[in-house]
């Protein structure tokens, strides 16, 4: 009896080991993963939206502050702002139209989703 | 001292350190001193991107505009010119920005890069705290792994006036304890037995400095300021406690006001010895304090005295307020004062203490 308690108290111990060794590791990188993901996400719902405003408004020029680094500021004017450059992955930018744009980044948004199902 | 008593208490550095204990210790240090070093190296980024930032702000006036990507969000760009480029938005903090111009904002960015160095240098500090820190562990755990003993004794007083060479035969009994012994530890004992050996004399110096107070006083109006002082190298001599500590103290007593580096001697029986001189005619300045401008102050205050009693009631007064001093001692003789008070020890001085030297040791 006490053989058959001991043996359960080891497998135990064993099973204990490998949650700490291995499942709890994982799972801390798993979220990592899935906050990039989330961080992803939320940069082109913002671009979707400020592309919207701009549409909306029609404003061909833009002025803006542009982050030199170190929080100092410099004012920048954009002349034609019907061309976007977006960011479509592995170092390449493509030039957009306002509705072109929009289509890539709900196409972009729902690959995203995906992964993180 | 009698042979083969086993005295005071032997304890084997593995008990006082376990090795163990010492070894988590040194890591402990080594963690933190990592932890440091990479503190240091996120500052010395930071210091350099201010560097840089501070190059870019000074060279973007010298156009009226810069043709630039500006960023939209974090992943997309717009074409577009950099404009008004001499006026600068600076974040000062706590949400306060600042319009400035370029020249101003390298100001505040070079201010920046102060602080940081600043920052840089207490971390530096601090690693090399650690890292003796971390030295004296290692140290410990080798020694104590290597079975170090350490060995404390209490000292015995000797009823007659003792040198230091006997208190050294503290020395065989503790050898006769079968352990090992290590250098520093047998020079540790020493110096145990060596200070409490000044101790014990400092009371005996003080009871003889009140007889040679009463003699002086008798002798004060008799002769020069040299015989003085030669008696007082004569009497010297009987209550030394180390040849060395006394040669020293020679030197001292003469003309040695310029230099306080000559009279660097510490322990409380140079002071004593020294007072005995203000107690003569010429005034004796005692200075405390170690420092060598303070000194010459001092120095120069209390040479302002011109009774011999005002410099006896003030050197008194400081005796007793300092008791253990270890600070530089200056002594004036007052014929010799104009001459000392320039920052050059005349040449007659260092023909003073040799011949003293040769006078006291004659007197042995």
């Amino acid at each position: 009896m006490a053989e058959s308690s001991e043996l359960r108290r080891q497998k135990v111990q064993k099973f204990e080991d490998f949650v700490e060794g291995r499942l709890k590791p994982d799972l801390v990188n798993a979220i990592a993963q899935r906050d990039k993901v989330f961080e992803q996400q939320k940069i082109f719902s913002d671009l979707k939206r400020n592309i919207q405003v701009l549409e909306k408004s029609g404003a061909t020029s833009l002025r803006t502050r542009v982050n030199l680094g170190s929080e100092v500021y410099v004012q920048a004017d954009v002349p034609d702002t019907r061309r976007v450059f977006v960011d479509i992955g592995l170092g390449f930018h493509v030039e957009f139209t306002w509705s072109e744009a929009l289509d890539f980044i709900s196409v972009r948004e729902a690959r995203l989703t995906s992964i993180l199902r | 001292m009698t042979g083969g008593e086993v005295k005071g208490t032997v304890t084997p550095f593995d008990s006082v350190f376990s090795p163990a204990a010492v070894r988590e210790a040194a890591a402990k240090v080594h963690d933190s001193i990592a932890d440091h070093q990479k503190d240091l190296a996120r500052v010395q980024g930071f210091i350099s991107d201010n560097t840089n930032l501070i190059n870019l702000v000074r060279h973007l006036p010298d156009e009226l505009s810069h043709d630039i990507m500006v960023p939209f969000g974090g992943a997309a760009f717009f074409p577009g010119k950099l404009i008004h480029t001499n006026e600068f938005l600076v974040l000062l903090g706590e949400g306060y920005y600042a319009d400035r111009t370029a020249r101003q904002t390298v100001e505040i960015l070079k201010r920046r890069g102060k602080s940081l160095e600043l920052q840089v240098e207490s971390l530096k500090a601090k690693m090399m705290n650690l890292e003796a820190e971390a030295k004296f562990f290692d140290s410990t755990a080798t020694d104590a792994a290597e079975g170090l003993v350490e060995i404390m004794e209490d000292y015995v007083e000797e009823p007659n006036k003792s040198k230091p060479e006997s208190s050294m035969t503290t020395g065989p009994p503790v050898a006769d304890l079968e352990k090992d012994i290590s250098d520093s530890n047998g020079a540790s004992i020493s110096d145990n037995a060596r200070t409490s050996t000044a101790d014990d004399e400092y009371a005996q110096i003080m009871a003889m400095l009140d007889e040679r107070e009463k003699e002086e006083l008798e002798h004060e109006n008799a002769s020069g300021t040299n015989k003085e002082l030669g008696e007082f190298e004569a009497e010297a001599p009987a209550e030394d406690d180390s040849s060395s500590d006394e040669e020293e103290i020679v030197e001292a007593a003469t003309g040695s006001s310029t230099s306080p580096h000559s009279v660097n001697n510490k322990g409380n029986e140079i002071f004593q010895n020294k007072l005995e001189n203000p107690l003569q005619d010429s005034n004796c300045e005692i200075s405390g304090k170690p420092i060598g401008g303070n000194l010459q102050q001092y120095v120069m205050e209390q040479s302002q005295d011109s009774s011999g009693n005002a410099g006896k009631q003030t050197s008194r007064t400081g005796f007793s307020a300092r008791r253990s001093f270890t600070g530089s001692i200056i002594e004036h003789d007052d014929a010799n004062l104009p001459k000392s008070s320039s920052n050059q020890s005349t040449s007659s001085n260092p023909a003073k203490p040799v011949s003293r030297f040769k006078m006291q040791k004659g007197n042995r």
